[in-house]
Protein backbone atom coordinates (compact mmCIF):
# COMPACT_ATOMS: atom_id res chain seq x y z
CA UNK A 1 0.00 0.00 0.00
CA UNK A 2 1.00 3.17 -1.22
CA UNK A 3 0.60 6.56 0.51
CA UNK A 4 1.43 10.30 -0.69
CA UNK A 5 3.26 12.41 1.63
CA UNK A 6 0.95 15.21 3.10
CA UNK A 7 2.30 18.01 1.32
CA UNK A 8 0.01 21.17 2.92
CA UNK A 9 3.27 21.51 5.34
CA UNK A 10 6.69 22.35 4.20
CA UNK A 11 9.10 19.59 4.13
CA UNK A 12 6.16 17.27 2.86
CA UNK A 13 5.67 14.35 5.59
CA UNK A 14 4.95 10.96 5.72
CA UNK A 15 1.43 10.54 7.87
CA UNK A 16 -0.50 7.06 7.75
CA UNK A 17 -4.19 6.42 9.42
CA UNK A 18 -4.11 5.44 12.58
CA UNK A 19 -7.04 4.11 14.87
CA UNK A 20 -7.19 4.82 18.79
CA UNK A 21 -9.44 2.91 21.36
CA UNK A 22 -10.18 3.08 25.02
CA UNK A 23 -9.00 -0.07 26.30
CA UNK A 24 -11.92 -1.36 27.43
CA UNK A 25 -15.02 -0.10 25.65
CA UNK A 26 -14.49 -0.87 22.46
CA UNK A 27 -17.10 0.63 20.56
CA UNK A 28 -15.08 3.61 21.90
CA UNK A 29 -12.77 4.99 18.89
CA UNK A 30 -11.72 7.53 17.00
CA UNK A 31 -9.77 7.60 13.67
CA UNK A 32 -6.68 10.19 13.62
CA UNK A 33 -3.46 11.26 11.32
CA UNK A 34 -0.21 10.28 12.53
CA UNK A 35 3.03 11.45 11.59
CA UNK A 36 6.00 9.00 10.95
CA UNK A 37 8.66 10.13 13.11
CA UNK A 38 11.40 7.57 13.81
CA UNK A 39 12.94 10.25 16.64
CA UNK A 40 9.88 9.96 18.55
CA UNK A 41 10.44 7.32 21.64
CA UNK A 42 6.86 7.17 22.42
CA UNK A 43 3.65 7.93 20.22
CA UNK A 44 1.53 10.75 21.27
CA UNK A 45 -2.03 11.66 20.70
CA UNK A 46 -3.78 14.83 20.25
CA UNK A 47 -5.71 16.01 23.27
CA UNK A 48 -8.82 16.20 21.51
CA UNK A 49 -8.70 12.37 20.97
CA UNK A 50 -7.34 12.09 24.58
CA UNK A 51 -10.57 13.95 25.41
CA UNK A 52 -12.97 12.43 23.27
CA UNK A 53 -12.66 8.71 24.38
CA UNK A 54 -12.37 9.56 27.99
CA UNK A 55 -9.02 8.15 28.75
CA UNK A 56 -8.16 8.34 32.03
CA UNK A 57 -4.15 8.72 33.20
CA UNK A 58 -2.32 5.55 34.75
CA UNK A 59 1.10 7.13 35.39
CA UNK A 60 3.62 10.01 33.82
CA UNK A 61 6.53 10.27 31.83
CA UNK A 62 9.41 11.78 31.97
CA UNK A 63 9.52 13.38 28.32
CA UNK A 64 12.20 15.48 27.06
CA UNK A 65 11.76 17.57 23.53
CA UNK A 66 14.41 18.83 20.97
CA UNK A 67 16.06 21.21 23.76
CA UNK A 68 16.74 17.99 26.14
CA UNK A 69 14.10 20.38 28.89
CA UNK A 70 12.31 17.58 30.56
CA UNK A 71 8.22 17.78 31.60
CA UNK A 72 6.67 15.30 33.44
CA UNK A 73 3.30 14.41 31.03
CA UNK A 74 -0.11 12.45 32.11
CA UNK A 75 0.31 8.62 30.16
CA UNK A 76 -2.59 7.21 28.62
CA UNK A 77 -3.62 3.20 28.10
CA UNK A 78 -4.94 3.23 24.13
CA UNK A 79 -5.48 0.43 21.94
CA UNK A 80 -4.18 1.69 18.66
CA UNK A 81 -4.57 -0.10 15.17
CA UNK A 82 -1.88 0.64 12.40
CA UNK A 83 -2.88 -1.38 9.00
CA UNK A 84 -3.13 -4.94 10.69
CA UNK A 85 -1.84 -4.71 13.91
CA UNK A 86 -3.38 -3.87 16.94
CA UNK A 87 -1.72 -2.78 19.95
CA UNK A 88 -1.65 -2.03 23.69
CA UNK A 89 0.47 0.95 24.23
CA UNK A 90 1.07 3.68 26.41
CA UNK A 91 0.95 7.27 24.84
CA UNK A 92 1.02 10.76 25.74
CA UNK A 93 -1.14 14.01 24.42
CA UNK A 94 0.31 16.77 22.62
CA UNK A 95 -1.41 20.16 21.37
CA UNK A 96 -1.49 19.34 17.83
CA UNK A 97 -4.72 17.96 15.64
CA UNK A 98 -2.52 15.03 14.57
CA UNK A 99 -0.86 12.02 16.35
CA UNK A 100 2.77 11.67 16.32
CA UNK A 101 3.53 7.54 15.59
CA UNK A 102 6.78 7.04 17.41
CA UNK A 103 9.43 3.70 17.27
CA UNK A 104 6.89 1.59 20.05
CA UNK A 105 4.74 1.28 16.95
CA UNK A 106 7.08 2.42 13.93
CA UNK A 107 8.93 -0.94 15.17
CA UNK A 108 6.45 -3.17 14.22
CA UNK A 109 6.06 -2.70 10.64
CA UNK A 110 8.08 -2.46 7.83
CA UNK A 111 7.84 1.12 6.14
CA UNK A 112 9.95 2.56 2.86
CA UNK A 113 9.95 5.97 2.75
CA UNK A 114 10.50 6.80 -0.65
CA UNK A 115 11.50 10.98 -0.44
CA UNK A 116 11.74 11.30 -4.21
CA UNK A 117 8.29 10.52 -4.99
CA UNK A 118 6.82 11.50 -1.51
CA UNK A 119 5.24 8.40 -1.13
CA UNK A 120 5.52 6.32 2.04
CA UNK A 121 4.99 2.51 1.36
CA UNK A 122 3.79 -0.35 3.57
CA UNK A 123 5.45 -2.85 3.02
CA UNK A 124 3.94 -6.68 4.07
CA UNK B 1 11.32 60.30 17.55
CA UNK B 2 9.44 58.17 14.84
CA UNK B 3 6.52 55.89 15.71
CA UNK B 4 7.32 52.31 13.73
CA UNK B 5 3.97 51.09 14.27
CA UNK B 6 0.98 51.01 16.72
CA UNK B 7 -0.19 47.39 16.32
CA UNK B 8 -1.85 44.85 18.75
CA UNK B 9 -0.41 41.86 17.07
CA UNK B 10 3.14 41.27 16.84
CA UNK B 11 5.08 43.40 14.14
CA UNK B 12 8.02 42.44 12.62
CA UNK B 13 11.00 45.46 12.12
CA UNK B 14 13.87 46.00 9.97
CA UNK B 15 17.08 45.59 12.09
CA UNK B 16 19.00 47.15 9.32
CA UNK B 17 16.65 50.64 9.02
CA UNK B 18 18.00 53.80 10.78
CA UNK B 19 15.79 53.87 13.45
CA UNK B 20 16.71 50.82 14.53
CA UNK B 21 20.46 51.38 14.60
CA UNK B 22 20.34 54.75 15.47
CA UNK B 23 17.38 55.17 17.51
CA UNK B 24 15.80 53.60 20.87
CA UNK B 25 12.92 51.57 20.77
CA UNK B 26 9.73 52.94 23.13
CA UNK B 27 7.58 49.56 24.02
CA UNK B 28 4.35 51.17 25.17
CA UNK B 29 1.75 48.73 26.32
CA UNK B 30 -2.31 50.13 26.33
CA UNK B 31 -1.17 53.38 25.17
CA UNK B 32 1.64 53.61 28.23
CA UNK B 33 4.84 53.75 27.88
CA UNK B 34 6.44 51.00 30.04
CA UNK B 35 10.25 50.95 29.27
CA UNK B 36 12.60 52.16 26.47
CA UNK B 37 14.86 50.03 25.37
CA UNK B 38 17.91 51.50 23.66
CA UNK B 39 19.48 49.04 21.00
CA UNK B 40 22.58 49.73 19.71
CA UNK B 41 23.82 48.08 16.38
CA UNK B 42 26.44 46.02 17.69
CA UNK B 43 24.07 44.33 20.13
CA UNK B 44 21.18 43.94 18.22
CA UNK B 45 21.90 40.16 17.72
CA UNK B 46 21.50 39.93 21.72
CA UNK B 47 18.35 39.29 24.05
CA UNK B 48 17.27 42.20 24.98
CA UNK B 49 14.46 42.64 28.61
CA UNK B 50 12.37 44.74 28.57
CA UNK B 51 11.22 46.00 32.18
CA UNK B 52 8.90 48.22 33.70
CA UNK B 53 9.58 49.03 37.35
CA UNK B 54 11.80 46.73 37.78
CA UNK B 55 9.29 43.92 36.72
CA UNK B 56 9.88 42.01 33.73
CA UNK B 57 6.86 42.53 31.07
CA UNK B 58 8.50 41.10 27.70
CA UNK B 59 12.16 40.54 25.76
CA UNK B 60 12.90 41.35 22.17
CA UNK B 61 14.79 38.76 20.72
CA UNK B 62 16.89 38.05 17.58
CA UNK B 63 14.53 36.34 14.60
CA UNK B 64 16.43 32.97 15.19
CA UNK B 65 16.01 32.96 18.79
CA UNK B 66 12.11 33.74 18.71
CA UNK B 67 11.98 31.38 15.51
CA UNK B 68 13.47 28.67 18.22
CA UNK B 69 11.30 28.92 20.84
CA UNK B 70 8.04 29.39 18.71
CA UNK B 71 8.71 25.75 17.81
CA UNK B 72 9.88 25.05 21.24
CA UNK B 73 6.25 26.42 22.44
CA UNK B 74 4.68 24.49 19.45
CA UNK B 75 6.32 21.17 19.63
CA UNK B 76 6.32 20.70 23.95
CA UNK B 77 3.41 18.96 25.04
CA UNK B 78 1.49 20.75 27.63
CA UNK B 79 2.20 19.66 31.27
CA UNK B 80 -1.57 20.20 32.73
CA UNK B 81 -3.35 16.48 31.99
CA UNK B 82 -5.86 17.48 28.92
CA UNK B 83 -8.48 15.32 31.34
CA UNK B 84 -8.83 16.53 34.94
CA UNK B 85 -6.77 13.62 36.97
CA UNK B 86 -9.21 11.56 38.84
CA UNK B 87 -8.60 11.76 42.42
CA UNK B 88 -8.63 7.89 42.73
CA UNK B 89 -6.17 8.34 40.29
CA UNK B 90 -4.04 9.74 42.36
CA UNK B 91 -4.28 7.41 45.15
CA UNK B 92 -3.28 4.69 42.91
CA UNK B 93 -0.19 7.01 42.11
CA UNK B 94 0.71 8.05 46.28
CA UNK B 95 0.68 4.06 46.59
CA UNK B 96 2.95 3.73 44.05
CA UNK B 97 5.70 5.88 45.02
CA UNK B 98 5.19 4.53 48.78
CA UNK B 99 5.98 1.25 48.14
CA UNK B 100 8.56 2.09 45.40
CA UNK B 101 11.16 0.90 48.01
CA UNK B 102 9.68 -2.38 48.05
CA UNK B 103 9.22 -2.42 44.23
CA UNK B 104 13.07 -1.51 43.74
CA UNK B 105 13.70 -4.68 45.88
CA UNK B 106 11.35 -6.95 44.48
CA UNK B 107 10.73 -6.02 41.04
CA UNK B 108 13.71 -3.63 39.66
CA UNK B 109 13.48 -3.40 35.79
CA UNK B 110 9.58 -4.95 35.60
CA UNK B 111 6.08 -2.97 34.91
CA UNK B 112 3.94 -2.77 38.35
CA UNK B 113 -0.06 -2.24 38.16
CA UNK B 114 -1.55 -0.80 41.19
CA UNK B 115 -5.24 -1.11 42.31
CA UNK B 116 -6.88 0.00 45.53
CA UNK B 117 -3.46 0.93 46.65
CA UNK B 118 -1.92 -2.05 46.40
CA UNK B 119 0.27 -4.35 43.80
CA UNK B 120 -2.10 -6.44 41.35
CA UNK B 121 0.12 -7.39 38.67
CA UNK B 122 3.78 -7.54 37.64
CA UNK B 123 5.26 -8.72 34.17
CA UNK B 124 7.92 -7.52 32.12
CA UNK B 125 6.36 -4.61 30.24
CA UNK B 126 3.36 -2.03 30.01
CA UNK B 127 0.72 -3.98 27.44
CA UNK B 128 1.58 -7.30 29.52
CA UNK B 129 0.57 -5.47 32.64
CA UNK B 130 -2.15 -3.31 31.28
CA UNK B 131 -4.01 -6.10 29.64
CA UNK B 132 -4.03 -8.47 32.84
CA UNK B 133 -5.17 -5.44 34.89
CA UNK B 134 -8.27 -5.31 32.27
CA UNK B 135 -10.05 -8.20 34.64
CA UNK B 136 -10.99 -5.14 37.41
CA UNK B 137 -12.73 -3.25 34.87
CA UNK B 138 -12.33 0.41 34.23
CA UNK B 139 -10.82 1.17 37.63
CA UNK B 140 -8.56 3.53 38.18
CA UNK B 141 -5.00 2.12 38.33
CA UNK B 142 -1.55 3.18 38.49
CA UNK B 143 0.90 1.10 36.05
CA UNK B 144 4.59 2.07 36.07
CA UNK B 145 7.94 0.61 35.62
CA UNK B 146 9.96 0.07 38.95
CA UNK B 147 13.21 1.94 38.20
CA UNK B 148 15.37 4.13 40.71
CA UNK B 149 15.21 7.27 38.02
CA UNK B 150 12.24 7.78 35.73
CA UNK B 151 13.35 7.01 31.95
CA UNK B 152 13.40 9.76 29.83
CA UNK B 153 11.49 9.60 26.53
CA UNK B 154 12.48 11.17 23.90
CA UNK B 155 10.44 13.43 21.45
CA UNK B 156 12.74 15.72 19.77
CA UNK B 157 11.48 16.73 16.35
CA UNK B 158 11.28 20.46 16.73
CA UNK B 159 8.99 22.44 13.98
CA UNK B 160 9.85 24.85 11.94
CA UNK B 161 8.01 28.18 12.25
CA UNK B 162 8.08 29.77 8.61
CA UNK B 163 6.47 33.04 9.19
CA UNK B 164 7.15 35.21 12.05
Amino acid sequence: MKIDYDQSIDPPAPFISITIAHPLISTSEVQVAAKIDSGADITALPVNVVQQLNLQTNHFLEVAGYDNQIVSLPVYDVRLTVVHIRVRLKAIAISENHAILGRDVLNLLRLMLDGPTLTLEILE
Amino acid sequence: MPILKEVRAPYTINAKSDVVEHEAIIVRRDGESVVVVPIPADQIAETVLTTAEGEMIGALLPPGEYVAYRAWKETTATPSPPVPLDPEFEKQWQAFQRLKPELLKKYKGQWVAIVNEEVVEVGPDFATVAERTDRFGNVAKCIGEVLEKPRVYHLPSPKVIRRL
